[in-house]
C-alpha cells in the first residue's frame, strides 16, 4: 500500500458518516427545543437562566401615540445641555476610518441634525423652531442624549448617523482590533410603513468611536434583508405543529420560500425607531473569578465541582444581558420618526445570469457607493463560497456578518473578478492563501483561477 | 452554508438548527475522538449547540464558522473528559457505555482507538474533517509545527502497527 492510498484510507474512514444514534439525536432535539423557547429572549445570557429581561417601555405603542411621545420628549430636552451642544455634522466622514464599510457618501445623505442649524435642508426644517436643541432627532432621557444626525439609504441598506452624549463620563470601552471600531448596541422596536407588524427586540450595532469621555459617534446600518422578511406564517405553523406534536421541517431553501414572506422595499418609506436600551462593552469587564473573595491561588486549586458551585453562587445579574459586570448600559425610551428615501446616485444592479453545468453561478451584483452585494446561484445540494477581487487583484472583504456584502471603500471596482468555490474546500484550504499560506511560488490569483468551480469578470462601468 | 450562517447570525433559529444538522457528523466524529462514549458525546454536542447559539452574535466572520464551532465542541469535550477522569480515579474504572455499532462505525471507532492518543484529535481534524494544519493549530492552541510533527509521527506509528511498508 503506497502512502497516497494509506492517507486516502484515513480520510475515508475518519470522515465516514456514522450511523444514526437515538441518544445523540434526542439530546440535539432537546437543545433545539430549548433554543426555540429562548427565541424572543436576548441572545446573550439567554442560556444562563436569566432572571431579568430588558424593560420594554411602550412596546404596544401606536403610530399616533408615538407622535405624542416624540412631542413630549421634544419638549423634555434639557435647555442646559443646549449650551454645550457639540458640532456633530459630517458624522459619516468623521467615522469613515473605523466604520467597516468605510466612507458613506455624506453628500448623498440627508442631514437630520448638525448642531448648527436646522434651516438648511434638514428633514425636519419645516417643523423646527430654529432653536438648535429642539429637534425630534435629538432626545434626552436621564443622562443620555441620543441624536440622529444623518440618514442615507442605498439599494441595500439604511445608514443612520448616531451621536450619544452622556452627562456622566463613559467608562473605558472595548475596541475591536488595534485600529478597529468601538461600538454601542441599541435594543430597538422598529416599525416600517410597508409592513403592518413591529419588529421588537432588535439588537442594532452602532459602529464608530468615542470622541471624548462624554461623546460617542457612529453609524447604525440596517440591512434590507433584515426588515423585508415576515416570519409570522412560519411561527404560526411551528406553534400548530408543536401543539399537535408533529415534527418540524428543517428549514432548507424550499421550506424558507414556502413559509417566509418577503416585502419589496419601496423607494420611500416611513420608519419609527424606538431605542429602549443603549449598551457598551467595558474594556475591563469584571470576570467571574474577580467577583468573589477567593484568591487566585484558591480559585486555581478548585475542582470542577467546586468551580461549578462557585459559578452558581455568582450574583443573578451576571447571568443577564446587559449586566454591570461586563457592560455599561442605560435604559429609557428614545423614539424617532424618520422618512427613508433610497438614493439613486451611483446605485445599480448588474445582471450576470451565468451558470455552469453544475448549476453554480452568479445571478447579479448590486452596487452602491458603499458596498457591493454578490448574488450567487447556489444549487440546493451544494454549499458554495464566493470571493471577489478588485481591478488590482486585491480581495474585497465583507463589511458585515454577511459574507456576500462587500465593503468597497478604497478598492478600484471598475473591473471585478468573481470566483466561486466549494464551501468546505474554501474553508479548509483556499482561504489560507489569503493569510500567508505557502503558495509554492504561485500567485494567489493563479490558485483561485485554478480551483474555482465558477469564475466571471464584471465590468461595472458598462 | 454561508446563507444559513448569515440567517442564524440575524437570529433565525431554524437556520441555526439547520446549520447544526449540517455539521452533525463533524460534531459526532470529533467528540468521539475525545470521549469514546455515546452519552458523553451526546452531552458535549448538546452543550455545544447551546453555547454556539448563545454566542452566535460574537462570530466575526461567517467563513470561520466551522473552526469556531469545533473550538466550542473541543472546550466542552475537554471539560467532560476531565470530569470523567475524576470519576474514574474514584471508582477505578471508566464506563465506556453502550454504543450501538454498525460495521462501518466499528471501523471508524477501531481506527480512532488505534491512533496514538496525543495525535488522535489532530488526525480526526486533519483527515476526517479536512482542516488545514494552520486551522488545527488555531483550534487546539498549539504550534503549527507541532501539528505537522504529530501527523508525521502518528502516520509512521500507524504504518508500523499496520505493517505497511
Amino acid at each position: 500500500m503506497n502512502q497516497d492510498i494509506f492517507e486516502q484510507d484515513l480520510i475515508n474512514i475518519l470522515g465516514r458518516n456514522l450511523e444514526e444514534s437515538r441518544m445523540i439525536d434526542d439530546k440535539m432535539e432537546e437543545a433545539y427545543a430549548r433554543i426555540r423557547q429562548m427565541k424572543g429572549s436576548r441572545k446573550k445570557g439567554g442560556r444562563k437562566g436569566k432572571t431579568r429581561t430588558l424593560k420594554r417601555v411602550m412596546t404596544g405603542i401606536s403610530t399616533v401615540a408615538a407622535a405624542v411621545v416624540v412631542a413630549f420628549t421634544f419638549c423634555a430636552v434639557n435647555p442646559a445641555l443646549a449650551e454645550k451642544i457639540p458640532f456633530i455634522g459630517d458624522l459619516f466622514t468623521r467615522v469613515q476610518d473605523v466604520f467597516p464599510f468605510g466612507q458613506v457618501p455624506q453628500e448623498e445623505a440627508t442631514s437630520l441634525y448638525s448642531g448648527k442649524s436646522l434651516e438648511n435642508g434638514g428633514q425636519d426644517a419645516g417643523n423646527a423652531s430654529g432653536m438648535e436643541e429642539e429637534s425630534p432627532y435629538r432626545q434626552k432621557v436621564g443622562d443620555l442624549t441620543i441624536t440622529l444626525t444623518d440618514i442615507y439609504a442605498s439599494n441595500q441598506a439604511i445608514f443612520i448617523g448616531v451621536c450619544v452624549e452622556n452627562e456622566q463620563e463613559f467608562p473605558k470601552m472595548e475596541r475591536f482590533g488595534e485600529n478597529g471600531p468601538q461600538i454601542l448596541q441599541v435594543e430597538t422596536v422598529e416599525s416600517y410603513s410597508f409592513r403592518d407588524d413591529k419588529k421588537e427586540g432588535c439588537l442594532r450595532t452602532v459602529e464608530g468611536k468615542f470622541e471624548d469621555s462624554h461623546t460617542f459617534i457612529g453609524i447604525m446600518r440596517i440591512d434590507y434583508s433584515d426588515i423585508n422578511v415576515d416570519s409570522r406564517r412560519y411561527e404560526e405553523m411551528v406553534k400548530e405543529a408543536e401543539a399537535n406534536n408533529e415534527p418540524l421541517p428543517v428549514v432548507d431553501a424550499e421550506v424558507y420560500d414556502k413559509w417566509f414572506d418577503k416585502y419589496e422595499i419601496p423607494e420611500t418609506f416611513g420608519m419609527n425607531l424606538q431605542i429602549n436600551t443603549v449598551v457598551g462593552y467595558l474594556a475591563e469587564p469584571i470576570k467571574p473569578e474577580e467577583m468573589g473573595t477567593k484568591s487566585q491561588e484558591e480559585l486555581e486549586q478548585m475542582s470542577d465541582e467546586e468551580w461549578e458551585a462557585y459559578m452558581k453562587s455568582l450574583p443573578a445579574e451576571w447571568y443577564a444581558f446587559p449586566n454591570s459586570f461586563e457592560n455599561w448600559f442605560e435604559e429609557g425610551s428614545w423614539e424617532y420618526a424618520l422618512t427613508v428615501n433610497q438614493s439613486a446616485a451611483n446605485v445599480k444592479t448588474i445582471a450576470i445570469n451565468e451558470v455552469n453545468e453544475e448549476g453554480i453561478g452568479m445571478e447579479s451584483i448590486e452596487l452602491s457607493p458603499v458596498e457591493m452585494t454578490l448574488n450567487p446561484i447556489e444549487p440546493a445540494d451544494r454549499m458554495i463560497f464566493a470571493v471577489a477581487l478588485d481591478k488590482n487583484g486585491e480581495k474585497i472583504d465583507f463589511g458585515s456578518s454577511n459574507a456576500d456584502e462587500l465593503a468597497i471603500s478604497g478598492h478600484d471596482i471598475s473591473t471585478v473578478y468573481i470566483y466561486i468555490f466549494d464551501y468546505d474546500e474554501y474553508m479548509d484550504d483556499i482561504k489560507g492563501y489569503f493569510y500567508g499560506k505557502d503558495t509554492g511560488g504561485r500567485s494567489v490569483r493563479e490558485i483561485l483561477e485554478e480551483r474555482a468551480l465558477f469564475r466571471t469578470t464584471v465590468n461595472t462601468e458598462q | 452554508m454561508s446563507i444559513l450562517v448569515k440567517k442564524a447570525q440575524r437570529g433565525d433559529t431554524e437556520a441555526f438548527i439547520a446549520l447544526m444538522e449540517e455539521n452533525k457528523m463533524t460534531l459526532r466524529r470529533v467528540a468521539y475522538g475525545y470521549l469514546q462514549n455515546e452519552e458523553d458525546v451526546a452531552d458535549a454536542i448538546q452543550d455545544t449547540i447551546l453555547d454556539a447559539f448563545e454566542h452566535m452574535g460574537d462570530l466575526q466572520k461567517a467563513e470561520y464558522f466551522k473552526t469556531w464551532l469545533v473550538r466550542i465542541l473541543i472546550n466542552n469535550c475537554t471539560r467532560i473528559y476531565r470530569q470523567k477522569q475524576k470519576i474514574v480515579s474514584i471508582n477505578g474504572e471508566y464506563d465506556t457505555g453502550v454504543y450501538e455499532n454498525s460495521d462501518s462505525d466499528l471501523e471508524f471507532k477501531e481506527m480512532i482507538k488505534g491512533l496514538p492518543e496525543d495525535s488522535r484529535i489532530i488526525f480526526q481534524l486533519y483527515f476526517g474533517e479536512q482542516f488545514t494544519t494552520r486551522e488545527i493549530s488555531e483550534i487546539l492552541h498549539i504550534k503549527e509545527n507541532t501539528v505537522k510533527s504529530r501527523i508525521h509521527r502518528g502516520k509512521e506509528q500507524l504504518r508500523i502497527e499496520m505493517q505497511i511498508v
